[in-house]
């Protein structure tokens, strides 16, 4: 790819995607790092731009930039009583040592592998008109099967999802008071 | 100074790195589930750069079926957060907390 | 002969018919006791048809074994197991005189066990005995045979112990078991060597076959295996002092196990094997011959003064079965078979006859009888036809067999024919002895205070003793008959019969004939034997008790038996096997076997403490521990093969 636009581009738009990601896990306050999550997502969708697939940019928008983040934000707010900041765990040594080692295997591979790739202008000559229609094709045609599945991995999700934060009505059941105060006294600090 | 698959993929990898960082490090359950969105981001990046730089397809292959895989993960992406949220709400109503530290039921 | 050749269905049909029986009784009749002797009665009988039919055609075929092939059973590996039937005279004999006893015994039970709670297991057990033996008198492989000899001796010690409830008994069983087990150990050594050795083959005739071609010290090792289990199953010495102590068991267990069939297995087994014996070494028949005679002599010295009748006659039987064993180790194959074929009538008879007496006084013991030939006056007759062809007198059944082995010691070695002959004089005076002690004189009272006799068999007693009853008394009748007659047999061609279970060079049996030196020996041991009997224990001059006296020590030291069961109990189980080899063994498995496993337990079990502590409950570190591995696994990868990136 050699248009100085596309190229300039990618390192701005790179950029700003790892610096999000950095501040994600940087940040001290979740809230804020889930704003920092939506500015890495839209820099990604900015990447898939450069990479010609536009429908998938949009997609990425709509789906990470908007649902999961909302989703995000509802679980924080679904979770009050529990701690805003954005500490750290147990395994902040290795889980650091263990990101370094994988980014750098892959940075290490991605230069040193002997790609069998496309460049320059013939990688221009790839990015060729709109991707939708063709995906659509293969959604409902070479992939249809996989396509089905997943619309039924997202049904099941949907009702998972629902199942699991459903809150029973118990059948009432003769309890000693004081032994049900505990739990009772939990249940009634809950969010409606 | 030109763009190839490399910087692609050497970005990806380092979205990759800081996601498993993130997904390691994090005692808020939410913020481990940031993590886990931040390393399928990186992996839909490859899928990307390779669909569009690879000379792996044939005349006649469709060069798209990067896009495909992507699409479906975003699908499996959208339906994990669904439960794992879903699923940190329910440990929060029973426990009172989200903080992995403190879940650990499997325990020796 | 008289018959079509025997199909080997029916055959088999004399081994299932017991087991039948036995399967019913357990699965139907345990608690109905008089069908369960009507069908055991039944089956044998059916088995005894049979067994005549096989004897029939057997005859028939001169005694050559009939064309039965063996059948496949299951293959281990290479080791391919059959099983199939060899009939030919010697087992065709031995299924006439087991299936014979067997049936008479099992109708004298039906009186004998009149009224015992345990009626039913009886018979049960008895089924399951005869099955056992006529299995391993009709196996074709050397596999089978072992297999039914064990089961022999399973069902010898459940009958022994039927009166389980008696210490004794219990005791008695538990003896007859172990120290048979000494014996059969060197039998499975045997097994074990001929399987090793020949790679497999467990035909008893290809056994026999092969035998002349082994080497000395595998043929020597072999014989002398088999010769250990048949002394241990014919309670030869040293391993013949569980015989008197089985006598715990009902007395028509006795009569059946321990005279004619269980005991006489290892003399069998011995027959079986005589080609092997013969090809063995000439040190191995002057071990089974001078075992035998020395059992003979040593076992009829006891016989002379136990006061217990039903003792007496197993100490008998243990001379007697000492006496074949001799035969077969002077190379007397014939002689040694004929002697155990007559054995086993008048044997029967004579222990039925004791069970008669003592259902009539409570008592096996002789100071306590007296008198019982008004009373008794079938008994008394069926005894004494029985003690005179135990003594060997002319013309009775025991005379020709005796004879025939006195004979083959006349020729082979002068030595055992002196044995042979006072064995034959001690044999008249113990059983006369039990005649005139039992039979004349007056009744001295019967049953004692603490009952020891076959107390369960009869509840009810009366005034005074009586005879039997015919289920009873006609077994004896009946049996008294071949005890008479049935040496009469060496005329018909019996050697010939016998003689075609063996290769034709080793048969040389010419016919019965009468040795002046041998007939004049063994009539004047045997008249001598009764008068001494009678000048005793029926004139009284010299008394009893002055003998005992004039004796002294003689007289304790073989009353106490020759002291070999405390000898055995004392010296060889609690000294040796209990405080040495036994507490040995407890020291070992302590130490080492306790150690390995408690080592093994106890590494696993600190291994898996530090291994715990990897389960933190924590997702995070779960995920650490995959990454790390990823990271590792792929360095390694790079590692190993450097080019994997180059296309």
């Amino acid at each position: 790819m050699e248009s100085t636009g596309i190229v300039v581009a990618f390192w701005v738009l790179s950029a700003l995607t790892i610096g999000a990601g950095l501040a994600v896990f940087l940040s001290r306050n979740l809230v804020h790092a889930i704003m920092f999550l939506i500015l890495a997502f839209l820099g990604m969708a900015g990447l898939f731009v450069t990479l010609s697939a536009d429908f998938i940019a949009v997609a990425q928008v709509l789906i990470y930039a908007g649902a999961i983040s909302v989703l995000l934000v509802f679980a924080v707010m679904l979770t009050p009583l529990a701690s805003r900041d954005n500490a750290n765990s147990l395994y902040v040594v290795p889980g650091v040592l263990a990101g370094l080692a994988l980014a750098a295997i892959v940075g290490f591979v991605a230069f040193e592998a002997d790609w069998a790739a496309l460049s320059g202008a013939a990688a221009d000559q790839r990015a060729s008109g709109a991707t939708i229609e063709v995906i659509g094709d293969l959604l409902i045609g070479r992939y249809v099967l996989a396509f089905e599945i997943a619309s039924i991995l997202l049904l099941f999700a949907l009702l998972g999802a629902i199942v699991l934060v459903h809150e029973r009505t118990e059948p009432a059941v003769e309890v000693e008071p004081g032994a049900a105060g505990g739990e009772l006294a939990r249940e009634s600090r809950e969010p409606a | 100074m030109s763009v190839e698959l490399g910087h692609y993929l050497a970005v990806s990898g380092i979205v990759f790195g800081i996601g498993v960082a993130v997904a390691l490090s994090k005692r808020n359950a939410i913020a481990v589930l940031m993590g886990v969105e931040l390393m399928l981001n990186a992996v839909n990046l490859t899928l990307l750069s390779f669909s569009r730089f690879s000379t792996a397809f044939g005349p006649d292959d469709e060069p798209l079926t990067g896009h495909v895989f992507v699409v479906f993960v975003l699908t499996v992406a959208a339906a994990e957060a669904a439960v794992a949220l879903a699923m940190a709400v329910l440990v929060y109503r029973r426990r009172e907390t989200v903080d992995l530290d403190r879940i650990n039921l499997l325990r020796w | 002969m008289f018959l079509p050749d025997i199909p080997e269905a029916a055959v088999w049909a004399i081994y299932f018919a017991p087991l039948a029986s036995f399967l019913l009784i357990v699965g139907f009749l345990w608690r109905r006791p008089l069908e369960a002797g009507r069908l055991t009665i039944f089956a044998i009988g059916l088995s005894w048809v049979l067994a005549l039919w096989a004897l029939d055609t057997s005859i028939g075929l001169d005694g050559e074994p009939a064309a039965f092939e063996p059948h496949a059973w299951f293959t281990l590996f290479d080791l391919d197991i059959s099983f199939g039937i060899r009939l030919d005279g010697l087992s065709a004999v031995m299924l006439f005189v087991v299936t014979s006893v067997s049936l008479l015994v099992q109708v004298y039970s039906t009186g004998y066990m009149h009224g015992d709670t345990g009626y039913s297991r009886y018979f049960a057990f008895m089924s399951l005995f005869t099955m056992s033996m006529l299995g391993l008198v009709m196996a074709s492989s050397l596999l089978q045979l072992f297999i039914h000899w064990e089961l022999v001796g399973l069902t010898s010690y459940l009958l022994i112990g039927f009166w389980f409830h008696r210490p004794s008994a219990a005791a008695a069983a538990k003896k007859a078991f172990i120290v048979t087990r000494f014996g059969d150990f060197g039998f499975l050594v045997a097994v074990v060597l001929i399987w090793v050795k020949t790679g497999g083959v467990f035909d008893i005739a290809e056994i026999n076959e092969l035998a002349a071609g082994l080497s000395a010290a595998l043929l020597t090792g072999f014989t002398l295996g088999i010769l250990s289990g048949a002394v241990g199953k014919s309670a030869q010495f040293p391993l013949h002092f569980w015989l008197p102590d089985a006598m715990e068991g009902p007395t028509p267990v006795s009569s059946l196990v321990h005279s004619a069939t269980m005991v006489a297995a290892g003399v069998y087994l011995l027959a079986r094997f005589f080609p092997a014996i013969e090809a063995a070494p000439g040190g191995v028949h002057t071990t089974i011959a001078y075992i035998g005679g020395f059992t003979a002599i040593f076992a009829a010295s006891m016989g002379i003064v136990m006061t217990d009748i039903k003792r007496v006659l197993a100490y008998s039987t243990i001379s007697q079965l000492g006496y074949m064993v001799m035969a077969i180790g002077l190379g007397g194959y014939v002689a040694a078979i004929f002697h155990l074929f007559t054995h086993a009538f008048f044997k029967s008879l004579l222990f039925q006859g004791s069970g008669s007496v003592n259902h009539a006084t409570g008592t096996f013991d002789m100071r306590l009888m007296g008198g019982l030939r008004h009373s008794m006056p079938i008994t008394f007759w069926t005894f004494v036809v029985g003690s005179l062809s135990l003594a060997g007198i002319f013309p009775l059944a025991g005379f020709w067999s005796k004879d025939e082995v006195l004979l083959d010691a006349w020729h082979e070695d002068k030595i055992l024919f002196a044995v042979g002959v006072a064995v034959a004089f001690m044999t008249a005076l113990y059983m006369f002895r039990a005649i005139f002690m039992t039979f004349f004189g007056e009744y001295r009272g019967g049953e004692p205070a603490e009952s020891h006799g076959d107390a369960e068999a009869h509840d009810e007693h009366h005034a005074g003793p009586h005879e039997s009853p015919a289920s009873m008394w006609a077994p004896l009748v009946i049996l008294s008959i071949p005890a008479i007659f049935i040496g009469l047999v060496a005329f018909l061609d019996f050697g010939v019969l016998i003689e075609g279970a063996i290769p034709e060079e080793l048969r040389h049996f010419e016919g019965v004939h009468v040795d002046g030196v041998v007939l004049v020996a063994s009539t004047v041991a045997a008249l001598g034997g009764i008068g001494a009997a009678a000048a005793i224990y029926f004139a009284g001059q010299p008394s009893p008790d002055v003998l005992r006296q004039a004796l002294g020590p003689l007289h304790r030291l073989v009353e106490r038996k020759y002291y070999v069961d405390e000898v055995a109990e004392d010296g060889a189980v609690r000294g040796f096997l209990y405080n040495g080899a036994g507490r040995a063994a407890a020291a070992f498995d302590r130490v080492v076997v306790d150690g390995v496993v408690n080592g093994v337990g106890m590494a696993t079990r600190t291994l898996g403490d530090g291994l715990r502590r990897v389960q933190t409950g924590q997702m995070q570190a779960y995920t650490s521990l995959y990454l790390v591995g990823v990271v590792v696994a792929v360095v390694v990868l790079f590692a190993v093969s450097g080019d994997v990136l180059e296309r």
